[in-house]
């Protein structure tokens, strides 16, 4: 079983959250009086559906399909992000940055719904979601560290 | 089944039970709330109030929930053991006045308890001959006793500021489920530190710099007496006697909020972070629900007011309601009605030391428990035989500073190439949030489980350095992090230098070698600044060669000898 099915949902990448922890909460309490290891197999899947970022692995990951694997074109986009980056001079400039690349975020988010049923360009739209989202994980810890 | 809730606390103890289907405190001597304090003069332990009237400093042991899980020895006791005679007192005298035996108890403990201070928890309860039917953190009971209580769906913050800890949680009330978002804390952030700060201001304005013993234990009591009931006025005052000498002591609202301010700014800051962890603006809170002796104060509630905007719920006795929660989960429990269940979560996050110092995080701060992590780890050398793992927890980037939980070694990996072994590696964090771990090797079915122990042995001081370098020294972390690479990465270009250094010509060569050379004496001594200096000079140099010995060797030759052509 894997984990879309452990919620009775589609294998699609695509997935209602407010659903899925209505869905995550029904099993909490069928299983409240069985035993643990299977609440424990619950929150495993349900940490890994609500991310988007862990669900495109885990989704890509049934595919046999890597998300790791950078084209060229994206090695050099991001590069330049991270230079440009790396140039900025305060903490203004450095917030600013980090909202665009947020909502750069969630365009990319917003473009990857649409391609589930294109597993090629999925991958490749999905890579690149990796790679930003890691990015902006580094910024954020970098802007808090020099509060 | 009779069940109970105990909620242990640093300062004082509270047990409730569910009678009639209504939780409801059990008073003890008359009394809601037991002083934690223990007295060991007679024969057999004293607890409680009478502990404290004793006026035996010498053999008188207060908060030692601070220690638990350390190896720490007082009068001879470990803080477990002393724990479990506090859990045996409570435990009789509820037996005694209910005229039932317990079956089982829910213990609390701070959401912020590592595996180790839940682990040691639970064994105390055990030498006290309790059942524990589970852990559960104080802010999740707290928030549990009021949602019964109001019997309304929402998103509730819990704001648990006690006598030792500072805790904060951010919950969902939905349907019967009540769901912890996210949680923060700090183990050493409570009223007790205000408490110090107010009896060293007195004992100094009465010319006392030496502070005995006796002096300590009454005059702590006294300054909590004046925190406590310093409420419309300006100034309050207050005498004792100890010893025949006379004291006095007062406290004005001035000092109060400057001996408060550190501490209460802390608790912001931990709210904030609790608040982005989850990703919920404050606006999108139904109810603040107050938690703790130091919530009583009118200060901390104003200033909570302030941050958040929120209607505070203080109408639950803030000293109680920790105690009843966890009855309430108690009778949940042993009576398996799913009509409101309780999703908690890790509260610090847990990891294994990476090749150079840094963590690889395995399971995440937040997430629900009870959960498993399953990682894949092989050899870097051929023919090893053992791999050693450091397992840590805390949210620190560097393995050395957070908490140890435990050292193990999988030995008897047979001979193999480097890479070739596959050890897995499973974590289980079960419903308590006491971790266990597994590690097998995957060809042989080489196998090793490991329990966690008590901690290293820390002094007061070190643990308030600790959690001091913690806050302060989060950049110096990333500097160092900074410096393992910097290591690495020249680790690894000297080797490759080594490589090609026969291949640049002669002049050049002698150069190059000479600043390897320095470079070397300096890595060994960390002047990481002056290796950076270094390793760009020598990359200048060699970098005019780079591309021709590069294309050299493509075709298999060496440049040398190419020259000399």
């Amino acid at each position: 079983m894997n984990y879309f099915e452990i919620f009775d949902l589609p294998t699609k990448y695509n997935l209602d959250e407010n659903n899925l922890s209505k869905r995550y909460m029904q099993k909490q309490k069928s299983l409240f009086s069985a035993n643990s290891n299977n609440i424990s197999v619950i929150n495993v899947a349900y940490n890994v559906l609500k991310n988007p970022i862990k669900r495109g692995e885990y989704y890509l990951g049934l595919y046999n399909r890597d998300c790791n694997k950078m084209s060229e074109e994206l090695a050099f986009q991001m590069f330049n992000m991270r230079d440009e980056y790396e140039n900025l001079l305060n903490k203004k400039e450095k917030q600013d940055f980090q909202i665009k690349l947020r909502q750069s975020l969630d365009n990319e988010l917003e473009a990857l719904s649409k391609l589930s049923d294109d597993i090629d360009k999925f991958q490749e739209k999905f890579i690149k979601i990796k790679f930003l989202d890691s990015f902006l994980g580094k910024i954020k810890e970098d802007v808090y560290s020099r509060d | 089944m009779f069940t109970v809730g105990i909620d242990l606390g640093t300062t004082a103890s509270v047990v409730s039970y569910v009678k009639d289907g209504k939780p409801q405190v059990i008073r003890i001597c008359g009394n809601t709330s037991i002083p934690s304090v223990v007295n060991y003069s007679s024969s057999l332990p004293i607890v409680g109030r009478e502990a404290i009237y004793k006026a035996d400093s010498l053999n008188t042991i207060f908060s030692i929930k601070r220690h638990i899980g350390s190896n720490r020895k007082f009068l001879n006791r470990t803080p477990t053991e002393i724990s479990a005679d506090i859990l045996y007192y409570l435990k009789s005298k509820t037996e005694e006045l209910v005229g039932q035996n317990i079956d089982a108890a829910v213990i609390t403990v701070p959401a912020h308890f590592s595996d180790i201070q839940r682990t040691a928890t639970k064994r105390a309860a055990s030498i006290a001959g309790l059942k524990v039917l589970r852990l559960i953190n104080e802010p999740t009971a707290a928030a549990l006793a009021f949602g019964i209580e109001k019997r309304k769906n929402g998103m509730f913050l819990v704001y648990d500021f006690g006598g030792g800890t500072f805790d904060c949680s951010l919950l969902r009330l939905e349907d019967g489920v009540f769901q912890v978002l996210a949680t923060g804390g700090d183990n050493h952030l409570g009223g007790d530190d205000v408490d110090n700060d107010i009896l060293n201001n007195n004992f100094s304005k009465n010319g006392i710099s030496n502070i005995t013993n006796d002096e300590y234990i009454l005059g702590k009591l006294v300054a909590k007496y004046l925190k406590e009931n310093l409420k419309e006025q300006d100034k309050i005052e207050s005498e004792f006697i100890c010893k025949g000498k006379k004291y006095n002591f007062c406290l004005t609202k001035q000092e109060l909020k400057e001996f408060s301010s550190k501490s209460l700014n802390r608790t912001l800051d931990i709210c904030r972070q609790v608040l982005e962890d989850a990703n919920i603006d404050k606006s999108e809170i139904n109810n603040v629900i107050l938690v703790g002796g130091m919530t009583r104060l009118k200060l901390i509630k104003d200033s909570v007011y302030e941050f958040l905007k929120v209607p505070l719920c203080d109408d639950l006795n803030p000293e109680e309601v920790v105690s009843l929660g966890a009855a309430i989960q108690a009778q949940s429990i042993s009576e398996k009605n799913s009509n409101m269940i309780l999703i908690d979560v890790v509260s610090l996050t847990l990891g294994i030391e990476t090749f150079g110092g840094g963590v690889d995080r395995i399971i995440y701060r937040n997430t629900p428990i009870p959960i498993s992590e399953r990682r894949e780890y092989t050899t870097y050398q051929d023919n090893q035989h053992g791999i050693k793992f450091h397992v840590v927890q805390g949210e620190r980037l560097l393995a050395d500073e957070c908490q140890t939980l435990a050292n193990f070694e999988l030995k008897g990996i047979p001979s193999m190439p480097a890479g070739m072994p596959r050890v897995i590696v499973d974590f289980n964090i079960d419903i308590n949030g006491i971790l266990s771990i597994k590690a097998f090797e995957k060809t042989t079915g080489i196998s090793q489980s490991v329990v966690v122990t008590e901690t290293p042995v820390l002094s007061e001081s070190d643990v308030f350095n600790i959690l001091q370098k913690a806050y302060e020294e989060q950049e110096n972390d990333k500097i160092k992090i900074r410096n393992i690479d910097i290591s690495i990465e020249l680790n690894r270009l000297l080797k490759f230098w080594n490589l090609i250094i026969n291949d640049i010509p002669f002049n050049e060569r002698k150069i190059v070698s000479k600043k390897i050379k320095e470079l070397n004496s300096q890595l060994s001594s960390k002047n990481f600044d002056a290796t950076i200096l270094l390793k760009s000079e020598i990359e200048s140099i060699i970098g005019k060669f780079l591309d021709e010995i590069i294309s050299c060797r493509l075709s298999g030759k060496k440049l040398a000898d190419m020259r000399r052509i």
